[in-house]
């Protein structure tokens, strides 16, 4: 029965993305092997396997030693556990020799995964920045014309992300690529074909500033800058206009104004250059290639350390310069802004599934008349992710006096 | 010049500072405190008000090279050291104010150069029989300017430009400080400059030449704290000049400036600046009349260190 109630409670946290806080699961107070530190195999008399691990106990002492079954609940190997040196029944009649005190335990778990008293070893963090995403939403589409509400609108995405960290380097590179979204009921669809955006938290202070009112003090300024690119983004029917975006390369520099121990969160202000066209689909369509200066302010926050919770936001400015007769020279707008917030509710097979909520708003004038400028959209559904690795925070070293 | 071309050398290759200008806070940090206010690339903002028959606004940017280099020879009653002091490119700019040819009027000057000598126990021989030898209660040095241009703001489109080819003059310094950036500079010399106006155009300007034979004389009082953080400078200038023509006629010049390092952006200094100037010129060609300058100026200074201050 009290076997029962564990799977309950163990399901039950699961199933709340809460493994990690796996207070819930009775036994819990059994102690852990370390997964750092060095792990014995010895064999009882009944010729059952125990993985031993003893701490160092001073002269004079008996040492104390952890004691976890070397199989699961039903017989069958340990997975995810370190190696181990195997002493046989000799290591078990030494340790009772020595006088060890043997204490229960459960077996190690590789940082990030979690053991549960059957034996079995499941993933209960994940980073959200390593991933390859497939995902549908219930997307609404709104504008200020009531006649442009679409409550039937789905959508359905892609990505691949991965990102990791330079300690050496104190930076972090992270690569998205083959992002894609198609919206059915009104066609609209996103994609792009590759970016790449470096943080970096600066060791040497941009400017030394010292002050000689009073004794002279000096007071270190730090600047994180990094940057970015784009590869060939393309937006079909964007605001549900008869188009076609195309943004060949843009390349921006970056300042975070935050950033997290690992870089992983941060408050990004972006400014940039690119290269786009806008394509009027039709009989009388035609190309217009433009320079497109821009700035964003960009937001990721890992709300947990087991990163569960990912909350995004972008606020994005953009001024095309159009490069063609008649309108050589003229400029336009366009702004966007969006947020949205991820939680993992659950894992199949150790890969996450997560909610996302969003909503994402849109103004631009260079769409023709006819067209309306505001473009609202929000979006519930489900995130699938796969191979997204266990998040195990690697926190930089400090390396700022102040 | 034999002075001269090593200090350029060293002002090439740059020239560390020295130990007891940088300090080490709690944090085990290093930050520079002190500077030589002598030995900078220069890059000034002023603004203010200047009184040319009216007041108008004024704004001033100071671009240039300062280097200063101190050479100590010998010790005790015998100790002597040589200030070399020079300045390149030393130009006011004031970039409101349209000159000849359309660009904006402006003062600056090519080199600049002051070259003192601080005895310990400075004297003279007198020759005799026997020679004797007296206390002689002054630094001794030269000062020398090559090639100052003004471009005078225009007035009534009339177009000038003021050529200070050179000057140079013997000086005396009474305070005997010992210190770099002290010093009260008595200086009596020779001076030649040419005016030049036109309208429109320079190219057919009428020309006045002035030439002082040892009838300018100028005092330059300088003092800066130790570390460098302040410093006064107060300049007063007279030279009566002859001129074919006119003859004799007297210009003259004075001003007082003071600077005070506030804060240091990674270790160069930023300087407030107050500055007030007084310049009578003399009656020029074309008829023009004897004219009066009065200026206060008020700015910031970023100096970029060339070497420690002392």
């Amino acid at each position: 029965m009290a076997r029962t109630l564990a799977w309950g409670a163990i399901g039950f946290v699961c199933l709340c993305g809460a493994g990690a806080r796996a207070g819930a699961e009775p036994g819990q107070d059994l102690q852990r092997l370390d997964w750092d530190q060095p792990v014995l195999c010895v064999e009882d008399p009944a010729g059952k396997r125990w993985r031993v691990q003893c701490a160092q106990a001073p002269e004079g002492l008996t040492p104390r030693c952890l004691l976890a079954p070397d199989a699961t609940g039903d017989g069958g190997p340990l997975q995810r556990v370190q190696y181990c040196e195997s002493q046989g029944r000799e290591g078990w009649e030494r340790l009772h020799a020595q006088g060890a005190t043997l204490a229960p335990a459960l077996a190690e778990a590789p940082p990030g995964w979690h053991r549960d008293l059957q034996g079995r070893v499941f993933q209960v963090t994940f980073d959200l920045l390593q991933r390859f995403q497939l995902g549908a939403q219930w997307s609404p589409a709104f504008g200020f014309d009531p006649q442009r509400l679409s409550l039937g609108r789905a959508r359905f995405e892609m990505a691949l992300v991965a990102s990791w960290l330079e300690a050496s380097e104190r930076s972090r590179h992270t690569l998205r690529a083959l992002e894609g979204q198609v919206a059915i009921l009104d066609l609209t669809s996103r994609g792009l074909l590759f970016a790449y955006d470096l943080d970096r938290s600066a060791d040497e202070p941009f400017l030394r500033l010292t002050t000689f009112f009073g004794p002279p003090a000096r007071h270190d300024l730090y600047l994180d800058l990094g940057w970015g690119l784009r590869l060939l983004g393309v937006g079909y029917r964007p605001h549900r206009a008869e188009a076609l975006d195309l943004e060949v390369v843009e390349l921006h520099a970056s300042w975070d104004l935050w950033q997290s121990a690992d870089l992983w969160s941060h408050v990004r202000l972006e400014t940039g250059l690119g290269a786009a066209a806008l394509f009027e689909l039709g009989p009388a369509g035609r190309e217009r290639w433009a320079l497109v200066p821009g700035v964003a302010l960009e937001g990721r926050f890992g709300l947990d350390p087991a990163g569960h919770h990912l909350l995004e936001s972008r606020l994005a400015w953009q001024m095309p310069v159009w490069l063609q007769e008649p309108a050589l020279g003229a400029t336009h707008t366009r702004a966007t802004a969006s947020a949205a917030y991820e939680l993992i509710v659950l894992a199949l097979n150790d890969q996450p599934l997560s909610l996302r909520v969003e909503a994402a708003g849109s103004w631009r004038d260079d769409l023709g008349p006819g067209v309306s400028r505001w473009d609202l959209t929000a979006g519930v559904g489900l995130r699938f992710s796969f191979w997204a690795p266990a998040r195990v925070l690697e926190p930089l070293p400090p390396a700022r006096a102040d | 010049m034999r002075k001269l071309l090593p200090c350029l050398l060293l002002l090439a290759l740059g020239s560390p500072a020295r130990a007891g200008d940088v300090a080490v806070d709690e944090r085990g940090r290093s930050l520079r405190v002190a500077f030589d206010p002598a030995s900078v690339v220069r890059l000034g903002v002023l603004g203010g008000a200047e009184h040319a028959g009216a007041f108008e606004g004024a704004l001033e940017l100071e671009l240039g090279v300062a280097y200063r280099t101190v050479e100590p020879a010998g010790e005790g009653a015998e100790g002597v050291s040589w200030t070399l002091e020079h300045r390149f490119a030393w130009t006011r700019l004031r970039p409101l104010q349209p000159a000849a040819g359309g660009a904006p009027a402006l003062d600056a000057t090519a080199y600049a150069g002051g070259f003192m000598r601080h005895s310990a126990e400075p004297s003279l021989t007198l020759p005799g029989s026997p020679p004797r030898r007296v206390f002689f209660p002054f630094d001794i040095g030269v000062e020398c300017e090559l090639g100052r241009l003004q471009l005078r703001p225009l007035e009534e489109g009339l177009e000038r430009l003021e050529v200070g080819v050179a000057r140079a003059g013997v000086a005396l310094d009474p305070w005997r400080a010992g210190r770099p950036g002290n010093d009260l500079r008595l200086v009596l010399g020779v001076r030649y400059d040419v005016e030049l106006t036109g309208q429109p155009g320079l190219a057919d300007a009428q020309a006045r030449h002035r030439l002082a034979p040892f009838t300018a004389a100028w005092a330059r009082f300088r003092w800066q704290d130790e570390p460098g953080l302040t410093a006064l400078e107060v300049l007063a200038d007279a030279f009566p000049h002859w001129s074919p023509g006119p003859g004799w006629d007297v210009g003259a010049e004075a001003r007082a400036r003071v600077e005070r390092v506030l804060v240091a952006l990674d270790d160069q200094p930023l300087a407030l600046v107050a500055e007030a100037g007084w310049t009578h010129r003399p009656a020029g060609p074309g008829g023009r009349e004897a004219e009066e300058e009065v200026r206060l100026l008020l700015g910031l200074a970023l100096s970029f260190q060339l070497r420690g201050p002392r």
